[in-house]
């Protein structure tokens, strides 16, 4: 009924006659002067266009005699002017050229480890002998890489393929800019450092963080980040309430390096991984609250939706979903790192110490916008500001511009790199150090796809009774509902509302609730068979495709006769037992729960609860 | 051509119409992104293989020249924010359109793809370039919340 109403109301939205005789005479303008434009070319222009590539291939013959007479140190002088032209650029230029970005496939590891140099103050080649220049000279760890079958990169979001059409500029331009940086000095995290200072203290941020007791941050620790007073609603500044400059980001007194953070922090960690993420939706408070039942989740964190689509070390295309917290909500933002927004990106590596949520280790955040073709990663600024030893590209300060839709609060980075050059990177290094990757196989996702239309489970393998349901939810809403279980093992990530703390510790009997609840089943078998106390309905299943469930209603279940559902469900007409769909609806206590049965062969052979 | 032109403006203007109508809520930026959409069609001249993929092209092209259109909204504080600003909870007219036009921008797209266009979930995945799932979800929430405004099932009383 109500479907109907707003069909009929959506009918009534219309353009008017004049405006569509408008609109036509405006696309038959534009379309006669796209006509004139793409007129063919005259045959003439056909022969130039020949003798040009022919000249050009000239002069590419040429150049490749001088280059084989010139010698190996060509070489490194094309990968010193390479990384000064890159470091000299701005990213409204890489947005804006083709030309600006330099394509992953064209920086490659060797164009750093043939020879280890780095560019001084003006620009000339110095050759590295540090511990950074030693750790990409790693032959053995290149063997490794190369032992990892890459399958194609997934292609990003449409609306992010281009260069962000709208970028907000920040006014940050550090006093000390001389339009030279030398990547390779740059540790950030140490505030005595220019580049730290210059990074973080940058005052369309400062004077629009609002302070409450700026001595309250300097005991902060990594796991305790503090959140700093950023709202979409502070249009003005505070300039009074800014904090000290030196308590900004005081994270860690001194920053660490990439292989700091490989020791100290994942280590401790069972596996290691590096996983590019999509926000799939943002969870509000209250529903984050429900789902986790913890509090921080009211006012310091955020809960997010999330699509794990790659997994950068292995090379494999994933499709899980999970659920994601993340420091920092819409109120009480990070400064320098608004909440996440429903379509963006990211990479970086999932930890999965949560029974409820997985997150994103702090320090390496990437956002990843595809830019001319290439996907960039960009480096969030992050709890304990960590370089990743990705030093060859790291950012001019008027690189820092921002791309982000959140005014006040504009996200900074901290480095960019091509992502296909960072992975490398991190998968070489990783394997060197034996960390175990992730089997995001064994993990699976919270959620994972399959064609759920009303809560109905559309799945095109027939239901078979006794097998194990690899992953199930459901979720009850309005009634009660008494579920019979047999042998049922319950993943704890999956756990929230009443009903699942009574049915936690159960793996045979039967549970009730009267709440709402979303419940994850790892294996067993379950039955729904509550005639007279069920007075409500289930709202959602949602299961891996091609698993199996045993669904039993009203004692009939796959493989039962045509016969026993007959008589089950008191069918009075006739039902055709051999090809036929017949779709039955139970009344229970003057609630209805609609099962779709599919019959052959006097056989059930799928039952579908909707 | 001309026959053609008046032909797709016809057949689909108040298609992209009501599709930017939903995701701006407001009937001005509604009518500018219609007109930039039918653009668009003369400027790509792009070649469909059948009158669904000319419908599906430009529902896509719409849906995303909204999404660029928000960005620009929330990216230059000179725009006008309120008029595309949903009045959460509380609708004026009290119709079920009202309804919908109350829910956030995400909802309202699938909600009027779904349940007027008549998609299912897999196309209308691939026409916001979405997973089933998300849209799924969204679907199954917004029917949730249009249950509460409007006291009473949606989309469930087949």
């Amino acid at each position: 009924m109500k479907i109907e109403q707003y069909k009929n109301d959506v009918s009534s939205l219309k353009l008017s006659d004049s405006f569509k005789q408008s609109l036509k005479e405006s696309m038959a303008k534009e379309y006669a002067a796209v006509a004139v434009t793409q007129a063919p070319a005259r045959p003439w222009m056909k022969y130039s266009k020949y003798i040009a590539t022919a000249a050009c291939l000239v002069l590419i013959v040429a150049t490749i005699g001088v280059v084989s007479l010139m010698g190996d140190n060509l070489r490194v002088e094309k990968s010193a002017d390479a990384l000064q032209e890159n470091n000299t650029m701005t990213l409204e230029t890489y947005d804006s050229t083709d030309n600006g970005e330099i394509p992953a496939e064209e920086v490659t590891d060797d164009a750093y480890i043939e020879e280890d140099v780095e560019l001084d103050v003006d620009g000339d080649v110095i050759v590295l002998e540090d511990d950074v220049a030693d750790e990409e000279d790693d032959v053995a760890a290149d063997d490794v890489e190369e032992e990892i079958t890459e399958a194609v990169e997934p292609d990003m979001n449409e609306t992010t393929e281009e260069a962000p059409a709208d970028t907000y500029k920040s006014a940050y331009t550090p006093e000390d800019y001389d339009g030279e940086y030398i990547t390779t000095d740059y540790v950030i995290g140490n505030d005595t450092s220019p580049e730290f200072n210059a990074l973080n203290i940058s005052e369309s941020v400062e004077l629009l963080v609002r302070y409450t007791s700026s001595s309250a941050y300097e005991e902060e620790g990594y796991d305790e980040m503090p959140v700093t007073s950023v709202t979409d609603e502070d249009e003005e500044p505070v300039a009074e309430e800014a904090a000290p400059a030196d308590v900004l980001y005081k994270y860690n007194d001194s920053g660490i390096s990439y292989s700091e953070l490989s020791l100290d922090i994942l280590r401790h960690m069972d596996s290691v991984n590096f996983v590019k993420l999509n926000i799939s939706n943002v969870y509000d408070a209250d529903e984050a609250y429900n789902l986790t039942g913890e509090e921080e989740f009211l006012h310091s964190r955020t809960l997010y939706e999330v699509n794990v689509t790659y997994d950068y070390l292995n090379g494999e295309d994933l499709d899980l979903t999970f659920n994601l917290a993340a420091y920092g909500t819409s109120e009480n933002q990070l400064a320098g790192r608004p909440v996440f927004e429903e379509g963006e990106s990211y990479a970086s590596c999932l930890v999965f110490d949560s029974e409820n949520y997985v997150e994103m280790l702090d320090e390496l955040i990437y956002a990843v916008h595809r830019i001319n073709g290439v996907d960039i990663a960009y480096h969030l600024v992050g709890g304990s500001g960590v370089n990743p030893g990705y030093t060859h590209m790291g950012m001019l300060d008027i690189e820092r511009e921002v791309i982000t839709t959140t005014l006040n609060n504009p996200a900074q980075y901290t480095h960019k790199a091509a992502l296909k050059e960072l992975y490398r990177y991190l998968r070489r290094n990783w394997a060197r150090e034996e960390y175990p990757l992730t089997n995001f196989a064994e993990i699976g996702g919270l959620e994972n796809s399959g064609d759920e239309v009303d809560g109905t489970v559309e799945n095109d393998q027939p239901v078979v009774s006794g097998e194990l349901v690899e992953e199930l939810t459901l979720e009850f809403a309005q009634g009660e509902i008494v579920t019979t279980l047999e042998g049922v093992e319950f993943d704890p990530k999956g756990f929230g509302g009443e009903i699942g703390g009574k049915l936690m510790n159960k793996s045979n009997g039967t549970g009730s609730t009267s709440e709402s609840s979303s419940l994850r089943f790892k294996g067993g078998s379950i039955a729904f068979d509550s005639p007279t106390t069920f007075a409500g309905r289930i709202t959602e299943i949602i299961m891996t495709e091609g698993t199996t469930l045993n669904i039993k209603v009203n004692g009939v279940g796959v493989g039962d006769s045509l016969e026993a559902l007959v008589d089950a469900f008191n069918i009075k007409h006739n039902v055709d037992g051999k090809l036929s769909l017949s779709v039955v609806t139970a009344n229970a206590n003057g609630t209805a729960f609609t099962v779709n049965i599919e019959v052959a062969d006097n056989v059930i052979t799928q039952m579908v609860i909707k | 051509m001309n026959a053609y032109i008046s032909s797709v403006v016809d057949k689909y203007s108040d298609m992209v119409y009501r599709v930017a109508y939903h995701a701006l809520c407001d009937t001005h930026y509604a009518e500018d992104i219609t007109q930039e959409v039918f653009l668009k069609l003369c400027h790509a001249r792009p070649v469909f293989e059948s009158d669904e993929h000319e419908k599906a092209w430009l529902l896509r092209v719409t849906v995303n020249m909204c999404k660029n259109y928000n960005k620009k909204v929330y990216s230059h504080p000179t725009v006008e924010l309120t008029e595309n600003i949903p009045v959460n909870d509380e609708y004026s007219d009290g119709t079920v359109l009202g309804a919908v036009m109350a829910l956030p921008q995400k909802y309202r797209t699938v909600v009027y793809l779904y349940y007027f266009e008549g998609y299912p979930i897999k196309e209308i995945s691939n026409i916001l370039d979405s997973n089933i799932n998300t849209v799924s979800s969204l679907l199954a929430r917004a029917r949730k919340r249009l249950e509460t405004m409007l006291e009473g099932e949606f989309g469930n009383e087949n």
